[in-house]
């Protein structure tokens, strides 16, 4: 498989604008970066350097979030030629999308949209993959996404749906684990159910961040601190995967940048030292 | 037919907010408008009004806070007043592509510059703003705009949060950029006597 030669990264973070300064002041705190492909597809001057400055001081992991994997309609063939070049020129270890369809009919719904745990939509989004891997040399690692509706007509459940995708396209997982936790609350499964049913050696890495209740359903603002059921998720899959990144994937309500390093120095003892003594009583 | 069909309803349902209430209220005969199979439609109905409408939602909030972070003195300067347009504005604007935000922000100060209820120094500030983005794109090294009101004193009044003085003073707002750089250098020019 191809994935069993993919690098161990550490405990990473989403690079966003918001924090570059104290980024590099604590560089040699941060194993590597995210960023969102689209950020740097058609890049304004200022985002080109950027890009340099930050390639040249971290490993970067591209994370697409517009590609549309799922759409019927089949991809936008502009749009994955670009794709393609930002992501053989940064030669990553692997790059990542979700499984999601986030376009139809010329609307671009603007979030990742859930598709129907269906036969017909695994052959779509395997095709669109297969058609995708042709032009990015780097492997692909899919990830789980949030979804506050559920489409009616499923044919199996959402983790064999997931593992028939990474199954048949050979693509590693990025599990985000914030996102499951998520989906367990609002719609009432197992995690551990789940957890039996996808390809374990497949994940790849992990996605973490805290999210908040609203009229009963817990929202996937990537807004607050790491929630923890999520850590305990994430020591319980240290010691059932081989995890080779972590993202702390925050976006929005930013604090001290201290309390995301905070956060990345926990997460890095959880997945890469888990026989470390704990710094801190998180969980 | 089947997914196809289903996928281009479903992004309608989620982003047009009378389609939906019109689903809502009666999903079978909406449903019969689109090319769907019985079982296509069969499901779609079966869609949880709550849920439905919650992620509806959930999408026009995170354009309106996608559209703060760059408009962040338009919001101080409306208030409350920028979610509540902003809200009317997405009944008739839906943004696409690797740029949606920074269209959303620009066709939004568009939408508040050709309100007539707006008062005019507001309408300014979204004007400023709307240069500063269109500045990125710009294949310009020089950009001057004339505004009829003391810009520089009504930004740092919104920043502290201190009564703004909305007496008319023209000023011009000077963006320079030097050849084979990426940053401007922006300075106001209040013009005394107008």
């Amino acid at each position: 498989m191809i994935l069993d030669n993919l690098p161990t990264l550490g405990a990473g973070i989403g690079f966003r604008d918001e924090f570059i300064g104290e980024l590099f002041l604590n560089r040699n705190k941060v194993d590597f970066l995210e960023i969102i492909s689209d950020h740097y597809i058609d890049p304004h001057p200022i985002k080109t350097e950027e890009l340099a400055l930050i390639r040249k001081y971290f490993t970067l992991i591209p994370h697409g979030i517009n590609l549309s994997l799922g759409s019927a309609e089949g991809l936008d063939k502009n749009y994955v030629k670009k794709l393609a070049k930002l992501i053989n020129d940064l030669n990553p270890p692997w790059w990542s999308e979700h499984i999601c369809f986030t376009q139809a009919g010329g609307v671009d719904i603007g979030h990742l949209s859930p598709l129907p745990f269906t036969w017909e939509a695994i052959n779509v989004i395997v095709k669109n993959i297969k058609e995708v891997k042709q032009l990015i040399n780097s492997p692909l690692i899919l990830e789980n996404i949030t979804y506050m509706l559920k489409i009616p007509g499923a044919e199996m459940s959402e983790a064999e749906f997931i593992s028939e995708i990474l199954e048949q396209t050979d693509s590693g997982m990025l599990l985000d684990i914030t996102n499951l936790y998520i989906n367990s609350i609002n719609h009432k499964f197992d995690i551990e159910e789940f957890l039996a049913q996808i390809p374990l050696e497949r994940i790849v890495q992990l996605h973490f961040v805290g999210g908040y209740f609203h009229r009963g359903m817990l929202i996937d603002s990537h807004s607050h601190p790491t929630h923890k059921e999520v850590w305990q998720l994430m020591e319980r899959l240290s010691k059932i995967t081989k995890l080779k990144a972590t993202i702390l994937e925050r976006d929005e309500n930013f604090p001290k940048f201290t309390e995301l390093l905070e956060e990345l120095e926990h997460a890095r003892s959880i997945a890469f030292n888990p026989s470390k003594e704990r710094a801190m009583s998180w969980v | 037919m089947g997914l196809t069909e289903v996928q281009k309803t479903l992004a309608l349902l989620y982003t047009n907010r009378e389609l939906r209430e019109k689903f809502l209220s009666n999903p079978q005969e909406i449903a019969k408008d689109f090319s769907l199979t019985p079982v296509d439609i069969e499901h779609l109905t079966a869609l949880s009004a709550f849920h439905l409408d919650e992620f509806a939602n959930s999408l026009q909030y995170k354009r309106l806070g996608e559209v703060i972070k760059v408009l962040s003195l338009t919001e101080k300067s409306l208030k409350s007043e920028f979610s509540d347009l902003f809200l009317e504005f997405t009944n008739n604007y839906l943004p696409s592509g690797v740029k949606k935000h920074r269209d959303d922000a620009l066709a939004f100060t568009k939408f508040i510059m050709s309100k007539k209820n707006i008062p005019d120094w507001c309408k300014e500030i979204a004007e400023y703003e709307a240069t500063r983005i269109e500045l990125g794109e710009a294949n310009k090294l020089l950009v001057i705009k004339v505004f009829r009101y003391p810009l520089k004193q009504i930004i740092q009044a919104l920043f502290q949060n201190e009564e703004i003085n909305i007496r008319k003073k023209r000023t011009l707002a000077i963006w320079l950029k030097l050849p084979s750089q990426t940053k401007w250098y922006h300075r106001f020019l209040t013009l005394f006597g107008s």
